[in-house]
């Protein structure tokens, strides 16, 4: 490509959450000079989706991804409330109910949508993935009374906390045994749970499948009730618009380790299944950085006429009751959990003496030395509690 | 409130938002040659005062990489 630049190309991004944005500023910031089309079938400016649970009281703004006006600056041709409804490979055209939009390169950035449940919901019971979702969660907590969560995950537990240091009473219902149950240790989240407990959450594990009812007040699920209950069981991939068109869609839009669907086609983000380069198999991450990251990869391989593989080593962030959780790689099957004094945690993962991932509570610089050292590989437990000292010396050793 | 901690190259200026910023860490892996995050406080230091161009790309990577909305990269104004 000449310099580059690819000036007479079309670039088309469909989902213009954190995956879709970022791949259009970053291709401007690595200079690619050609068309920016960014679709989305919500109307609005883009907006960031962990907020939604983690800032639920009556005065909270939603933070914006980006303003309209910079991607006017950046010459991205933005179009909200366009839903991509189908993709001929073919020609080259992504079909919209505005009508067909051609494209040299598609990146494919439509994310997930909520698992629902296998019922319609009652009326005052909602998801959370939406602005809209959002605001009927927000004008719940602001008429107060009891909140039933459905789903102990991290979702499920941040709107617990919010919901609970904001002054109503919280109901956790989970058919598991436990909470987060993926990708968090068993000994991190028995103390997580026991904090939630101490708020004044009521924990109801190993529930019966939740089933809901009520009327336009109320809301029941498996005998406890509620004034509003918000279902937090998983997310599904939004990929039905590409059936039939030759993409392999399986969980995700299965990809390469380039992050590529087909010849100028990309996927990134949570709609994306790629082959994991760190790890060697297909994988699809349900993780802000990860998609920011896919997103960038992407744009840089479009802008530079280059593709490189792509390796990521999840990493997610919760915040719940003012403690700081963050995971790093994977939950192991066995493992080392440190405490101090003053509520630092740190669980290290592993399988067969090699480290996986590590657990951190109120330890963001562990977590940060714990990340770098996952990069490469799966280090042995030696190294890393040998580069995680003081931590590891200092601190009680739990289990 | 306190005043960002700020670095500048000759035609911008990045700012690092201390009341914003939540110790994630995104930012020292996308530019680890600009942030460490301090093992007492949780927070990034920056390591260096300016950036090259070649360096740019990255420092953007950082600030789009912050959860938190804590870093910001802008033109320099006649008062920057
Ligand atoms: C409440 C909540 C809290 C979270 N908290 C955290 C957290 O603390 N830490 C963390 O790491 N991750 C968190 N996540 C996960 C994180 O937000 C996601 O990984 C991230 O949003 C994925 O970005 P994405 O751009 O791939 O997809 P999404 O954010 O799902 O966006 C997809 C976009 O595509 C659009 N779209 C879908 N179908 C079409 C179509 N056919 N045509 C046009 N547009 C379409 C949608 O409208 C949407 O804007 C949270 C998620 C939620 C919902
Ligand atoms: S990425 Fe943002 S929140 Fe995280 S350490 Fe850097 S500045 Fe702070």
């Amino acid at each position: 490509m000449n310099a580059a630049a690819g000036s007479d190309r079309t670039v088309v991004i469909v989902g213009a959450s954190v995956a879709g944005v970022r791949c259009a500023t970053s291709l401007r910031n690595a200079g690619f000079e050609g068309t920016v089309v960014l679709l989305d079938s919500d109307a609005g400016a883009p907006y960031d989706k962990p907020q939604l649970s983690k800032r639920i009281d009556s005065a909270a703004r939603l933070d914006l991804i980006v303003e309209e006006s910079t991607l006017r600056e950046l010459r991205i041709d933005f179009r909200p409330a366009v839903a991509a409804t189908g993709l001929d490979l073919a020609t080259g055209v992504v079909e919209t109910a505005g009508g067909p939009v051609p494209f040299d390169e598609l990146v494919i950035a439509t994310g997930c949508r909520p698992r629902p449940l296998a019922h319609p919901l009652p009326a005052q019971a909602g998801y959370l993935r939406t602005r809209d979702d959002w605001r009927q969660l927000k004008e719940a907590v602001t008429r107060g009374g009891r909140l039933v969560v459905v789903g102990a995950g991290f979702l499920g537990l941040e709107a617990a906390a919010a919901a609970v240091s904001l002054g109503m009473e919280v109901t956790v219902v989970d058919v598991a045994p436990r909470v987060l149950m993926r990708g968090i240790p068993t000994t991190v989240a028995e103390r997580v749970a026991a904090r939630h407990v101490d708020a004044g959450v009521e924990l109801r594990l190993g529930a019966q499948g939740p089933v809901l009812d009520g009327d336009d007040q109320t809301v029941r699920v498996d005998g406890a009730r509620g004034d509003y209950a918000l279902v937090s069981v998983g997310a599904l991939p939004n990929v039905e618009w590409l059936a039939g068109s030759g993409l392999t869609i399986e969980d995700g839009v299965v990809c390469d380790a380039n992050l590529a669907a087909a010849p100028g086609v990309w996927a990134v983000g949570d709609c994306a299944r790629w082959v994991n380069a760190r790890y060697g198999r297909l994988e699809r991450h349900e993780h802000w950085t990860t998609a920011g990251r896919h997103a960038q990869h992407v744009a840089r391989s479009i802008a530079t006429a280059s593709t490189s593989p792509m390796a990521e080593v999840p990493y997610v962030w919760s915040d719940q009751l003012g403690w700081r959780l963050q995971a790093i790689g994977r939950v192991g099957t066995e493992e080392l959990h440190f405490a101090s004094g003053n509520g630092v945690h740190l669980a290290i993962s592993a399988t067969d003496q090699l480290v996986t991932g590590v657990t951190t509570i109120n330890a963001q610089a562990l977590c940060v030395a714990a990340r770098r050292l996952l990069q490469q590989g799966d280090p042995t437990v030696e190294e890393v509690v040998e580069a995680l000292a003081p931590a590891t010396r200092d601190f009680a050793r739990i289990s | 409130m306190t005043d960002p901690i700020t670095v500048s190259s000759p035609s911008e200026v990045l700012e690092l938002d201390l009341d914003k910023c939540n110790g994630y860490g995104n930012c020292v892996f996308a530019a680890p040659e600009m942030f460490e995050l301090d093992l007492a406080s949780n927070v990034p230091i920056l390591l260096k005062a300016e950036w090259s161009d070649g360096e740019r790309e990255a420092l953007a990577a950082a600030v789009a990489d912050c959860p938190a909305g804590a870093l910001r990269l802008r033109k320099r104004d006649a008062l920057g």
